[in-house]
């Protein structure tokens, strides 16, 4: 990684940055202020960016929302016809899709940019949309209107007459109005035998029809009023019934309305692929705004500072004077202090687990070791060790790598896929080792060639009771090793700063380590040379242990207390060393619930016949794809912890800042970047100028 | 039938009840916390069924070493009569996963419940709910370890 300095002419200053975004290769930072300079600062440019990219947003969303409820509503068509005994074909409906997803698409800057071009039309079918969006909330406001009104009309629809006609006469006192059941009873009885009167119930009130003589009318209206009458407030010049049967139909009218505007805005999900090119654009956009915003300028020059990756430095060089000749342009190595960021190059199959691991985690600092190619390798081992069985195994792998061959993922969209992939090889493994191929038992195996021959490279039966604690131990085993490694890597890191203290204090449990492991290979294989040579190579690593329990440390009594402390921490060490029986643990869960399913299977055919041959299929299918499922997360979140806790643990530090270069963050597309392009040749500051 | 195989049975199902019990509680309270975050975003499916499903596995457990005892007393093919003390000696080799996978069980629940709300603020860090939840399991895992060795090394007759 190496510090990059350019001082430009301030009209250059988009050119540059259209050139930077390009390349890829650059994190800028906000620049220092020299002497007479200001921060360019947020400009309204900004601002029209952002009303742009907020429009686009509710164009994906809108259109999303309109293709859901067309799906929805040709459901309900279909549902509809198949009642009437009709079938409709689903493609001959009309429907649309659309989606928020990242498109499979590796594109280049300048490329993406040709979109800008479209802007206009793709802005003008964003405006017919917003148009439908408010077109929609009216009809939808109506809508309700005449729902909650027909609502309430219900309640009259007992009532032959028109809502007009519902008036005193000269002579009589006519009216009509709702009161709640319970008060019937009481109004009947105020009301009377000189009024006629009609009770007519609905669901939650009671319809009252009321005639009486004027003289009669105060008489009536007290008890009106006693039983908590509302009075019917319509006068419409039609009957409840004529009233309602309108209603329905001005619905349905809306009704259909809404559908077709949603099928309108369906028109424009063709243009879904190119309103996310133009999000992309104004996107990255945003992200030049925000750089040019922190660097310092005068009334006619700028200063941008950044880091590049030092194989990279001098062609993003060469490409910044080919856009801006007069720009001077500097590249220097780190100082100590500088928060620099961490990028870290790995091979095509180390990568995807430093993706699917590691960053989880945390990416070391700039200068640290990088961990990737360790954690590759033992999550790899180790994985398999816990699926253990190459049935599965040889699904995963066919299924991720077919999956990386039809797809095609552009750039890094596919690491985990990758990662599970070849962890599938390894399962194959050891899952030949342990003899296990979909749980199916050994002596079902035994009765074909193949089978035969499955049983013949299988080395250790989990399920034997004296190969079980091989098995046993040969995960503690794997378990050292794996520590033993992360001590190693601990003393490289250190090796610069504190020597002594990486050799004393880790290279110490190194040499325990291997000590023990020559102790057990010679128990195991019963050579007795080997015990006594391991023995001694561990005791000369305890004794290490001591020292580095005294190292820097002023007085006796202090030492002591080291001494106590490294000795103390061996208990540690023993605990995380049976973390690993995790390994052992995981790889018997697989084998066992498959033989469990396989047996289940069985039973069914003894007990059903030829109908449990069905059932059988049944529980196996379902059962191994269950086993696999569960497994795998069990594996791949008990792996991720061996590594993050007894061997991160133990050399690395979290807190590296991941290289972020200016274009690498999209929402849509992935971006082309020149990071992969890699001249040798170092460029030296002064070569630059 | 005898006494001996009548305990091992009991352990049989100490261990697959105890320690499925301990699953179905917690998943059955990461599931309710998963229900409420779906209600808001049914996007987030996938990440709480996934750290619904951690607490599933003690009950897997304690299922492998009923079901290895089942084997061990050839319950598929006429079981055979134990000598009291084999049977003891099963049913205590059982204990282990019935216990710390009733326990584990409900903690990791209730873990995975705070991890599927940690989901719901800031999706992207549900890796970092999921290693919080798997810590609780290690002590099912052991469990589970010392009752498969102890059911499955002796003899038993």
């Amino acid at each position: 990684m190496q510090k990059i300095a350019l001082v430009a002419h301030r009209k250059d200053r988009s050119k540059i940055l259209k050139r930077l975004t390009r390349l890829g290769t650059v994190e800028t930072v906000k620049s220092d202020l020299p002497e007479n300079t200001a921060y360019h600062g947020v400009g309204k440019h900004r601002e029209e960016i952002e009303r742009k990219l907020n429009r686009l947003t509710f164009a994906f969303q809108f259109i999303k929302d309109a293709a859901t409820e067309v799906a929805l509503e040709n459901k309900l068509e279909r549902k509809h016809a198949a009642k009437e005994g009709k079938k409709i074909d689903k493609k001959e409906q009309a429907s649309f899709k659309s989606d928020l997803k990242r498109e499979n698409v590796l594109i280049d800057y300048d490329e993406l940019s040709e979109i800008v071009r479209d802007e206009y039309e793709l802005f003008a079918v964003i405006e017919h949309l917003e148009e439908l969006n408010s077109k929609l909330v009216d009809i939808k406001s109506e809508r309700s209107r005449k729902l909650n009104l027909s609502a309430q009309l219900k309640d009259y629809v007992a009532l032959d007459l028109k809502f007009s006609e519902l008036k005193s006469t000269a002579h009589t006192l006519i009216t009509a109005g709702l009161i709640s059941p319970e008060k019937t009873e009481e109004l009947r009885a105020a009301l009377g035998e000189d009024v006629y009167f009609e009770f007519y119930p609905n669901e939650k009130s009671t319809l009252v029809f009321v005639a009486a003589y004027l003289d009669d009318a105060a008489r009536v209206g007290e008890a009106l009023t006693a039983a908590d009458f509302a009075k019917c407030p319509y006068d419409y010049a039609k009957k409840p019934t004529e009233m309602l049967a309108e209603l329905a139909e001005d619905i349905a009218t809306l009704e259909e309305a809404r559908k077709s505007v949603y099928r309108e805005v369906g028109k424009a999900a063709e243009y879904n692929y190119r309103f996310k090119l133009l999000y992309e654009f104004y996107n990255l956009e945003l992200a030049k705004s925000d750089v040019a915003a922190d660097t310092a300028e005068t009334g006619k020059a700028f200063y941008l500072q950044g880091w590049v990756p030092a194989p990279q430095a001098e062609l993003t060089v060469n490409a910044v004077k080919e856009v801006a000749p007069t720009a001077i342009v500097t590249v220097s190595d780190p100082e100590e202090g500088d928060a620099v960021p961490t990028y870290l190059k790995n091979s095509k199959f180390v990568a995807p687990f430093g993706d699917g691991i590691t960053k989880l985690y945390g990416y070391p600092k700039y200068g640290d070791l990088d961990p990737n190619p360790f954690v590759a390798l033992f999550y790899f081992v180790f994985f398999g060790f816990m699926l253990g069985d190459a049935g599965y195994g040889i699904l995963m792998t066919i299924a991720c790598f077919l999956y990386l061959a039809i797809k095609k993922p552009v750039k890094n969209s596919a690491t985990m896929i990758w990662m599970f992939g070849i962890c599938g090889i390894s399962t194959i493994f050891w899952g030949a080792i342990f003899g296990g191929w979909f749980g199916v038992e050994a002596e079902i195996l035994q009765q074909s060639a193949v089978g035969s021959f499955l049983l013949k490279i299988r080395q250790i039966d989990p399920l034997d009771g004296q190969q079980t604690l091989v098995m046993f131990g040969l995960a503690l085993a794997l378990g050292v090793v794996h520590m033993g490694v992360g001590y190693f890597l601990s003393f490289l890191n250190k090796r610069r700063t504190s020597l002594l203290d990486g050799i004393f204090n880790d290279l110490s449990w190194v040499t325990i380590f291997v000590g023990g492991l020559l102790v057990a290979a010679g128990m195991v294989f019963s050579v007795k040379v080997l015990q006594t040579v391991g023995l001694v190579i561990a005791a000369i690593g305890v004794v290490m242990l001591v020292v580095g329990g005294c190292l820097g440390k002023k007085n006796v009594f202090k030492m002591v207390g080291g001494i106590f402390g490294n000795l103390y921490g061996s208990i540690n060490i023993f605990s995380d060393i049976l973390s690993y029986a995790r390994l052992f643990g995981l790889g018997l869960t697989t084998g066992v619930i498959g033989l469990a399913i396989n047996k289940i299977g069985y039973i069914l055919i003894d007990m059903l016949g030829p109908v449990g041959y069905i059932a059988a299929v049944i529980v196996w299918v379902g059962g191994h794809i269950f086993n696999f499922g569960i497994n795998t997360l069990g594996v791949y979140v008990h792996n991720s912890r061996l590594q993050y806790v007894e061997f991160f643990g133990k050399f690395h530090t979290e807190g590296g800042r991941i290289f972020a270069p200016l274009g690498s963050k999209t929402r849509f597309v992935y971006l082309k970047d020149s990071l992969e392009l890699a001249p040798a040749k170092k460029v030296s500051a002064d070569s630059a100028k | 039938m005898s006494l001996g195989t009548a305990l091992a049975l009991i352990g049989a199902g100490l261990a697959v009840g105890l320690a499925g019990s301990g699953s179905a509680i917690g998943v059955g309270k990461a599931g309710r916390a998963a229900a409420g975050v779906i209600s808001e975003d049914p996007d987030k499916f996938v990440k709480c069924l996934i750290l619904q499903l951690l607490p599933g596995t003690q009950g897997i457990y304690g299922f492998i070493v009923g079901f290895i005892v089942l084997i061990k007393i050839n319950i598929f093919g006429g079981a055979l009569a134990l000598t009291t003390a084999s049977g003891a000696m099963i049913l205590g080799a059982c204990l282990p996963i019935a216990i710390a996978g009733l326990i584990s069980g409900i903690h990791q629940g209730a873990v995975a419940a705070s991890g599927i709300a940690l989901v719901a603020k800031k999706p992207e860090e549900n890796v970092k709910a999921i290693l919080l939840t798997a810590m609780v399991e290690t002590y099912a895992l052991l469990g589970f370890i010392a009752s498969f060795l102890a059911v499955f090394l002796p003899t038993y007759a």
